[in-house]
């Protein structure tokens, strides 16, 4: 993006306070076209008629409802990045303003240089958050992933069907610890024909030793019980 | 910021080669509040080291993780409930980065910046934050997204 391009970007500060939207309008004045509302009905005239690149957005705001309400005001204006600025920031909220659309969260006092960068941020395409958020984020995240593994096992399920049955049955004695010696032994085959086996399996699972194998084994019984 | 308790950190570190796992281990020695516990070389060292000393953290480079599809973090993870996994990485897809997030990694460290920014990684992560790229946080949305829909579209 040229500059003169980001000069004419439109950022809307929507604060109660003035003294807040003084501050937000120190670090960003040089560089956005900016308007500013101070309650509920200018802010959502704005939002329609602007259609800013930019909302900073005070959930103190009287009438807004919180982080759901600016889920609301978004619908003013689907392409507009709102970011969320709160005199009580804690991580919870925050992670729920990002699941309802926020691209940033933040501080209300964050220092105006470091929100001149947050728009900058967000500008860019990124989500601009405090790091305490990341936690309760990647927890999210993970507690989702565990979630569908349990419930649709097939990640693994249909990487085993590529196998042949012989294959599936040397890959779960290898789960079990086997060698390849004893897996002949078992399966009254010679070593070689094991390891031309293991090579097979190895490529039809994408995996490069069998220690990976093991565990993928491991994996995969644990998931389907 | 959150204050981690005053104990020892225990760490594993979990790396194929030698210059990762020296360049970590540099960095460590020089932190007050840290100590080396484990050194690893495969996936599978990695597990069961991390089972016999339940460590607080483990570096992991994202090359272990990735042999088995990132399960191997779920793995550790069952193994040792308390540990908490840091990704070392060096030239991985974004997609390999978020499915070892996925599978429960709470930090995501680029090995050209260990020197730089370990120390303050390794103080996040035991105190109970995460850490990495801001870049990422837009990807992660979009995975919670895409499981809301197939939530919602089951429905």
């Amino acid at each position: 993006m040229s500059d003169r391009a980001r000069a004419a970007s439109v950022v809307l500060i929507a604060s109660p306070i003035s003294g807040v939207r003084g501050q937000w309008t120190q670090g960003l004045q040089d560089r956005f076209a900016l308007y500013e509302a101070a309650e509920r009905s200018a802010l959502e005239r704005s939002m329609a008629d602007l259609k800013p690149a930019i909302l900073l957005l005070d959930l103190a705001l009287p009438g807004l409802g919180g982080v759901e309400g600016a889920r609301a005001v978004q619908h003013l204006s689907p392409m507009t990045s709102i970011i969320l600025l709160t005199s009580t920031p804690n991580d919870r909220e925050g992670l729920a303003a990002l699941k309802g659309g926020a691209r940033g969260y933040c501080s209300l006092d964050t220092d105006p240089a470091l929100l001149r960068k947050a728009v900058m941020v967000v500008l860019k395409g990124e989500i601009w958050v405090a790091r305490n958020v990341y936690a309760p984020l990647l927890e999210e995240l993970t507690s989702l992933t565990e979630r569908r593994h349990k419930e649709f096992p097939p990640n693994l399920d249909t990487r085993l069907e590529r196998l042949t049955p012989r294959e599936r049955e040397i890959a779960q004695l290898i789960g079990g610890g086997a060698s390849n010696k004893e897996i002949a032994g078992r399966l009254n085959i010679t070593e070689a024909t094991v390891k031309a086996h293991l090579t097979a399996i190895f490529r039809k699972l994408g995996l490069s030793d069998r220690l990976g194998l093991a565990l993928f084994v491991t994996e995969f019984n644990r998931v389907t019980g | 910021m959150r204050k981690r308790p005053l104990l020892m950190v225990n760490i594993l570190i979990a790396a194929p080669d030698k210059a990762t796992r020296t360049a970590c281990a540099r960095v460590i020695q020089s932190l007050r509040g840290m100590r080396i516990v484990g050194e690893a070389q495969t996936g599978l060292e990695a597990v069961s080291a991390t089972a016999r000393f339940k460590p607080g953290v483990v570096l992991l480079d994202l090359k272990l993780a990735s042999e088995f599809g990132a399960t191997l973090i779920s793995v550790m993870r069952r193994r040792s409930g308390r540990t908490r996994v840091i990704l070392l990485v060096g030239r991985a897809s974004e997609a390999k980065i978020l499915e070892a997030l996925s599978h429960g990694a709470v930090g995501c460290l680029y090995k050209k910046d260990i020197n730089r920014f370990l120390p303050e990684v390794l103080e996040a992560v035991a105190s109970g934050e995460a850490w990495m790229s801001r870049k990422l946080i837009p990807k992660i949305m979009d995975r919670l997204a895409a499981f809301t829909a197939r939530a919602e579209s089951r429905q």
